[in-house]
Formats: C-alpha cells, structure tokens, sequence
C-alpha cells in the first residue's frame, strides 16, 4: 500500500492517503530551534529559520566613557581656538560599524594634521599605546614589552631612544559611505558668566573641498551660565565615501582659557559621541 | 492518489508557493503566507516619555533622599504598540497629558512611597528594568532651582549603584541659563535584566525638591533598543 510506502518525514499516509503533519518543524525547508512568541520565519538561503521581529542590529559608535578624571592637559592638543578639534577620552570605545575606525591623537588624521607623540614627550601617569618602536627604552618606563600595540601607563622614568605612542583622547572617527545620525557633546571649564563656545560637526579630509564640511548645526556650551551647562549636538548627514569626522570649534568662543592645560578634567567628565549608521 | 504525493509537498516555500530570497520573511497577507522581504521591521523604540506640563508645586517632585530622579506619568498616554510608525499615534494626545509610551519588554519603576508627596505614588517612574540586549538611554529631567548659579550634575546608573554613562549638567528652565542637558548611557544589558535609574549626581547650589510646570514640560525620557 502506498499509505506505507509514502513517508512525510516520519509521517505516513492513513488508509485514506491522508497525511498528518503536527508542526512545521517537520516540513523539509524548516529549520526551528526554540521558538519563541511572536517569532517570524526568514529564509537563510537554504532553510526557513525562527527569529524575532525584535531583532534589531543598529550599527554603532559609542564614545563616553565613565572614566571622568582624566585631565585634558593629557591629551597633547595645542592651545585652545576657535577652531579646536576636541578631543574625547575612552579607553572602551563602542564600535559595530562596519570599516568604521577610530582617530587617536598621537594618529594621523585625514588632512595630514596629526599630532606625533614622541616617547619623550609622554606625561607621567598617562595611559599610551606603542604605536613605532624605534630604539625607545619601553620597559623601563612603564610598557611590559617594546612590541608595537603595547598599552602602558608612563612611570615618569627618564626616557631614552626615541619611538613614538597614541594616547586614548579620540580626535576623529572614520566612517564607511552611508548615512548616520550622531550625537555630541564636548565641554570645557568656563569660569565667569559670559564664557561661551560653539562647536559642530566637520568632515576633515586632504581634499580641500572636502575638508571642513559641516555636518551639523552649532552646539554651545557655558555661555551665561555660570556653572556651565552644555549644548549637545545633534546631526544626520550622508557620506559617499569613506570620511573621517571631528568635532571642532564653530568659530564664535569667549572667556575660555586658551591652555589645554587649565581645562582639568571637564571633557573626559561630560564628553561623549553617539553615531548610529541608518 | 498518494502517488501524486511527493516530498516536495513537504516544504513550505512549495505550500505557500514561493520562491523565497536570502532574508526574506515569511508573511501573512489576511489569506495566505508568502515571502515578503519587506516586512515592517518593529520600532526600536523602547520606551518614551514626553512632560508635556501639568504639575505646580509639591505635587511633582522628584526624590532627593536616595538621588533618584523620578519623572511624573500623571495623565499618561499609553501609547500603541510599536509596530511600524504606529507610535506617531501618541502625538495626538491630548495636551494636558504628559504622553507617555513603553513597550512590553520595559518594565518601569514607581516612586518610593517614602517620597515627598506620598501620594500619588503610583503615577511616578523612578527607573526602567530592561531585558537582555543593547540600549540607548536617554533622560533630561528638570527640576526646580533657586538660582541662576543652581544646577545639578546627573548620569544614569544600574540598581547596583554603578554609574553606566558620563555625567551631564541641567538646569533649571528660565533661570540658569536654559541649559538642559541629557544624561546618555549605552548598556548592555545581562540575561537576568537589568535596572536603572536616573541619578542626582552632585547638587550646585539650592535645588527644591519640587517641579513646577515649565520643569515638567522640559522633561523627557527615552529608551530607544540598538
């Protein structure tokens, strides 16, 4: 009989050839493994598969550490402009975009405007990564190993040789071709009322028409404020191409110390970066 | 006739007669099934919280004791499942009503009876429990200050007292300065879940205990799922 012959994944026909199939785990295109309520079925190219609806992978970056007493004299920027490209301390950045990549300073940027730190200018109690080996005496002065990567903390030992390191103040991001919405906000201490400083969002590139391209409106911080409150930054923008971004002074501060120095520990308190790919 | 029977017959993209594409989903149309790779994908959005005013003096206060921040739900609007743009719906609510939104996976947490008021106790949030996953916290929660050199510093922490995002700095509306900054947080969040809350970090200068209109209007909260 065919009712015996016929066989539906271990369901056989009945006298009337009828076949009873109880779930769909047992259909030939399933692929089922602990569902859960509200799942949907996808298709993975070979089989249908049980996911949820809920599911959602936003590709990110996140930059905010809670580590908040790290001094910004730390970060070996030049004095303070209008035009300061911020720096945010975070030696746990978030990043799940794809071919997206962090600017250190000690690391080139996009138009050529890096920052070098050599072995010989490391602050003493700042955390480094070896970025060129050179003939630099690494083991003496805090780095477990010469080798190239190495994260350390300088011991204020006298350095000889020369070599150079990357810090964990951020001054840029690289993002991939696409379109992002990013939030910001950098702050820094402004001492009398009037203090104020506006900040944006720019492209920064080694093309220059496409160097400084605003990505945002103007934030501010601290103006009229005296204990100093801060804008944040909001931003959607596209990128055809591969491009790395910064946060940079507007070109309108008052009342703010130019020395990086006398800023303490404001930036790593309260700063951060959030960019969503869309 | 079983002979006509087949193992084919066995699948689904035979049954539902598809020809399905890596990614697709499979979909009803309000008869049958069939792949659809455009399924509205559910709104990330978690839960979400608007003070659209209402309050005056003690009746809205946020609580100092423990530096919890608590946010009123007095008048909420339950919002409509998220599914597709249907959130957009709560934009209609009445004005009057704080508008208030949350979805199935958050949990929130009410005011301590111990509080100052201690009534309406039910209708206050103090925290939001989350289920496993990654999220994006957002608060502003203002309160009402004495001065123009008042303010205080905030951040989101979890129930176990850790902070979870940098500090942020509000203000009172129309007097400080108008800065009302957010507290942000990225949290991954553990199996077992896991709460947090909006903390009062460090008080500068005179901060009361209570909101006034103009102090609830300018809060907001949002958990938005990454």
């Amino acid at each position: 009989m065919a009712h015996n012959l016929e066989n539906f994944n271990g369901n056989k026909p009945n006298r009337e050839g009828e076949v009873t199939v109880s779930s769909i785990t047992e259909l030939d295109d399933t692929s089922i493994s602990n569902p859960q309520i509200n799942d949907v079925l996808k298709w993975n190219g070979t089989n249908w598969v049980n996911v949820s609806p809920n599911t959602v992978s936003s590709q990110y970056i996140y930059i905010g550490d809670r580590n908040d007493s790290i001094n910004y004299s730390t970060c070996h920027g030049a004095s303070i402009t209008s035009s300061h490209v911020f720096k945010i301390y975070s030696e746990n950045p978030t990043n799940t975009i794809t071919n997206a990549s962090f600017v250190y300073q000690g690391d080139d940027s996009a138009d050529g405007n890096g920052f070098t730190i050599n072995a010989s200018d490391l602050k003493n109690g700042v955390k480094y990564k070896i970025k060129t080996q050179g003939d630099a005496n690494w083991t003496s002065i805090g780095a477990a190993n010469s080798n190239v990567g190495t994260i350390f903390t300088y011991n204020g030992s006298t350095v000889t040789g020369s070599g150079t390191a990357s810090s964990f103040w951020i001054r840029g991001v690289v993002l991939p071709a696409g379109t992002y919405y990013a939030q910001a906000r950098v702050k820094l201490t402004d001492s009398t009322d009037n203090a104020y400083f506006d900040y944006r969002l720019l492209t920064c590139s080694a093309t220059s028409s496409k160097n400084n391209v605003p990505l945002s409106a103007v934030a501010e911080f601290g103006k009229k404020s005296y204990t100093g409150g801060a804008g944040n930054l909001l931003s959607y923008f596209t990128l055809t191409e591969s491009t790395e971004i910064q946060i940079v002074g507007a070109g309108n501060m008052a009342s703010i110390n130019t020395a990086v120095s006398n800023h303490g520990n404001e930036l790593s308190r309260y700063g951060y970066m959030f960019i969503r790919k869309i | 006739m079983s002979y006509n029977l087949t193992k084919d017959a066995a699948k689904i993209s035979t049954i539902t007669n598809t020809l399905p594409s890596t990614n697709d989903y499979l979909k009803g149309d309000g008869t049958n099934f069939t792949a659809n790779s455009s399924i509205t994908p559910e709104c990330p959005l978690m839960y979400y919280f608007i003070g659209n005013g209402g309050g005056s003096g003690t009746a809205y206060s946020y609580g100092s004791t423990d530096t919890r921040l608590t946010w009123r739900s007095t008048g909420g609007y339950d919002g409509i499942a998220p599914d597709g743009n249907n959130f957009s719906d709560s934009n209609s609510a009445p004005s009057s009503h704080d508008e208030f939104f949350t979805h199935s996976s958050v949990d929130y947490l009410g005011r301590e009876a111990a509080y100052s008021p201690s009534t309406s106790t039910n209708n206050w949030h103090s925290g939001i429990t989350l289920k496993q996953g990654t999220y994006l916290l957002l608060g502003r929660v203002t309160a009402h200050q004495n001065s123009s050199s008042d303010g205080m510093i905030c951040a989101w922490y979890d129930t176990d007292d850790n902070r979870v995002g940098p500090h942020s700095y509000m203000q009172e509306y129309g007097v400080g300065g108008r800065n009302h900054d957010f507290a942000i947080a990225v949290v991954d969040v553990p199996l077992a879940g896991k709460t947090y809350v909006l903390k009062l970090v460090q008080e500068l200068g005179t901060i009361n205990i209570h909101m006034n209109t103009n102090d609830v209007k300018r809060t907001v909260v949002a958990v938005e799922r990454l």
